[in-house]
């Protein structure tokens, strides 16, 4: 059973989700549940680039419906034709090795905190309409406010 | 009810596990009842002779998940044998060349819980390839029973 609490941010809970598939061609977006204050502390993906376009540049932000925030870029674009290994994470060196290892990585922002009507969301630059997303794997701390 | 990891109240933990047989990955599992936050992970790479690239990562291993994971600056090769530090806040930096040391900044909140484990790995690994001198430096807090 979650505790119930007033935001005291001393104390939270640590959670993941993973979300189910995007339709190809379609970014991420992932809301923030209802009654809960969340902190992204990591988000890792695959991206199958289809072999069409441009190099693509994948970033990750937080999104309120209006604006965007917290963008978050991987070390490097990234090219096309192959599955990419995406992570991001708080406070990790942003690395590209690419060409050996089709594995990117960048450092995520640390404003992405959350509220009911805010999403998690990537911003891929040039993503086409066969591109895929998936193995989608958020971790977040989670304060969920009294009813 | 145990109390609800108020994050004020922790634990400091070295923890060197035993060496993991070669080809083989270091752990550390979180204790039954506890959060931990991995601060420090080190340990010694020895590449095998196997002519492949070796690419260093820290990670948590979550219900068959790979996540918060954390790369090293360069990859390993054949006969290597390298010492990585990842640690919160530093720059990664490769000085093998002149000291056989790669150092790698982990996330800044590497929070795991029960039924995960803290893992240092590498992409490539080979099967006589050998993780040795583990130490993991762990904030913990614990649930009162």
């Amino acid at each position: 059973m979650p505790q119930e609490h007033n935001l005291n941010t001393d104390i939270f809970e640590v959670r993941q989700s993973s979300p189910a598939n995007p339709a190809a061609g379609v970014q991420l977006s992932w809301p923030c549940p209802d009654r809960t204050r969340v902190h992204i502390l990591s988000i890792d993906f695959r991206y199958a680039v289809a072999n069409a376009g441009a190099a693509r540049l994948v970033i990750v932000a937080a999104y309120d419906g209006t604006d965007n925030w917290g963008h978050s870029p991987l070390a490097d674009t990234v090219g096309i034709n192959a599955n990419k290994d995406c992570s991001f994470a708080l406070g990790v060196d942003a690395r590209d090795h690419e060409t050996a290892m089709n594995r990117l990585s960048g450092k995520l922002s640390s404003s992405l905190i959350l509220n009911p009507g805010d999403s998690l969301v990537t911003l891929i630059d040039a993503m086409d309409a066969t591109d895929q997303l998936s193995l989608i794997h958020i971790r977040y701390k989670r304060w969920i406010t009294q009813a | 009810m145990g109390h609800p990891f108020d994050q004020s109240i922790f634990d400091l933990v070295t923890e060197t596990p035993a060496n993991p047989a070669a080809g083989t990955y270091g752990s550390l599992p979180v204790p039954n009842g506890a959060r931990i936050q991995a601060l420090s992970i080190s340990c010694l790479y020895t590449a095998s002779a196997v002519v492949v690239d070796r690419l260093p990562y820290a990670y948590i291993y979550s219900g068959a998940k790979v996540i918060q994971l954390a790369l090293t600056k360069s990859l390993i090769t054949a006969s290597e044998a390298v010492e990585l530090h990842f640690a919160i806040g530093i720059a990664g930096e490769d000085l093998v060349a002149t000291h056989d040391k790669q150092y790698a900044a982990l996330p800044d909140e590497m929070l795991a819980v029960e039924g995960d484990v803290v893992r240092i790995n590498a992409y490539g690994l080979s099967a006589l390839d050998q993780i040795s001198d583990l130490v993991f430096r762990t904030k913990q807090w614990v649930s009162e029973s």
